[in-house]
């Protein structure tokens, strides 16, 4: 099952694509005023929310800050179709993130090597780490390789239940998709991730 | 270590510090979001972006710029009827990008005084080019008019009416406006619309407005004018998608 059949956010449509809290797209329709210091509010706000869910989604280290810039600045032109549906503006913010990272998962195995030959890579790991960090990033990236073995849907509501902790109808709510969908799938989420980090030797 | 705990290490995960601040400037840049918020990011702009080395190299290309302008426009145009002069013009006024302080232009010749009508004429070969640099705009004028030197920014209205959005929420509205005309064939309207959002929107969206600028004069028939436009642009914004 592609991942775009498993969610009615539709991330096939590109990260530009209205999402579903969003009217119509009106062409070239005058936008509400934006006000920048609650969009900088907001940035300050949740930008730690996008760029661990991009990680946490298979968007690669050195793509990620690129990509939560382009968060940031589609949820800038699609600001004045917010509304605050209650929950703030995690769940809108979950489905730019979502069609974004779709789109950099696609670009990336399309494009495997680094423009750069590696270079910014490279140049990340001349700095000295330390233990701790090393070890965080270690453990991280078991994280990440055990989710990486998820379809992309199973693995956005997981991802929002287990890290995000945010409940079911929340989470109904940011992906479209009905409560009793959610559950299920994060029964099938939670076992297919135990079974990745036992066979990568972690105890799950 | 469990899930349990590797998804507690996730939940603290996140962008360094510094890193925050570097993606808010770029997104600030794309956006024109931090044009009135990130003061910080302000005064973390080079303050001395006309100065030394960089303001020489400006003003190296911006006289490259006037002569090609200038050439590009004293040359004979076959399609110019030979009584009717060339027309310049210029935006009825001038708002600097950092919106702090309106430009001061010298005093125009005696021969180029302004017209009361805003469409000066010149004779062929007469119309000269002056481009400023990046702190100031570049527009193409002989005998011109220009703002009232007291006339405050859009952006320093804004920011004394406490409201920074406004600005480039105004600019966004007439550019809008403007593309709509155009597609619509009504060049005037569009020209009208481009150039007053260059006048008194943030100047965040000058690019476009150049550009909607320079088609309207096209579509008007005024290619000597557009190609000016489109130089400025070059000149102005040379990365820019829409200046190649």
């Amino acid at each position: 099952m592609t991942a775009s059949a498993t969610l009615p956010v539709d991330i096939d449509a590109g990260p530009n694509a209205d999402p579903v809290t969003s009217p119509p797209a009106s062409g070239v329709a005058p936008r509400a005023e934006i006000d920048p210091k609650a969009f900088r509010a907001m940035y300050d706000a949740h930008i730690s929310f996008v760029w661990r869910n991009l990680r946490r989604l298979g968007v690669a280290d050195a793509d990620v800050e690129d990509r939560a810039q382009e968060v940031f600045v589609v949820a800038h032109r699609r600001f004045d179709g917010y509304v605050d549906l209650g929950h703030g503006p995690r769940a809108w913010l979950f489905q730019i993130t979502l069609r974004v990272a779709a789109e950099a998962r696609r670009h990336r195995r399309r494009h495997p090597v680094d423009p750069d030959g590696g270079a910014a890579q490279e140049r990340q790991s001349l700095e000295a780490p330390q233990p701790a960090e090393l070890t965080r990033k270690r453990r991280l990236e078991q994280l990440d390789r055990a989710l990486d073995t998820l379809d992309l849907g199973r693995r956005a509501v997981v991802v929002l239940h287990e890290i995000e902790q945010m409940t079911a109808p929340e989470i109904a709510r940011a992906l479209d998709i009905p409560v009793n969908t959610v559950y299920s799938r994060l029964r099938v989420g939670r076992a297919e991730l135990e079974r990745a980090l036992r066979s990568a030797g972690e105890p799950a | 270590m469990s899930a349990q705990s590797l998804f507690d290490l996730a939940r603290e995960d996140g962008p360094p510090a510094d890193r925050r601040d570097a993606m808010w400037d770029q997104i600030a840049t794309a956006t024109g979001a931090g044009a009135a918020v990130s003061a910080a990011a302000a005064m973390k702009a080079p303050a001395a972006a006309a100065s030394s080395a960089g303001g020489v190299a400006t003003t190296i290309l911006a006289t490259i710029g006037t002569a090609i302008v200038a050439l590009a426009l004293s040359a004979p145009d076959p399609s110019t009827r030979a009584d009717v002069p060339p027309r310049v013009t210029t935006p009825a006024a001038h708002v600097s990008p950092a919106g702090e302080v309106p430009t001061t232009r010298p005093a125009p010749p005696e021969h180029a005084r302004p017209e009361p009508t805003g469409d000066v004429h010149a004779p062929a070969g007469d119309v000269r080019v002056r481009v400023s640099t990046p702190a100031t705009p570049i527009t193409a004028f002989g005998p011109t008019t220009h703002a009232p030197a007291a006339r405050p920014t859009a952006t320093a209205r804004a920011a004394e009416s406490g409201e920074p959005g406004d600005a480039l929420s105004h600019e966004a509205d007439l550019v809008s406006r403007a593309r709509t005309a155009l597609r619509a064939g009504d060049a005037s309207t569009a020209l009208t619309l481009a150039r007053r959002a260059r006048s008194e929107g943030a100047r965040a969206l000058e690019p476009e407005e150049m550009k909607l600028e320079a088609r309207a004069l096209r579509a008007l028939g005024r290619a000597d004018e557009a190609a000016a436009v489109e130089v400025a642009l070059r000149l102005r914004h040379p990365g820019h998608a829409l200046a190649r």
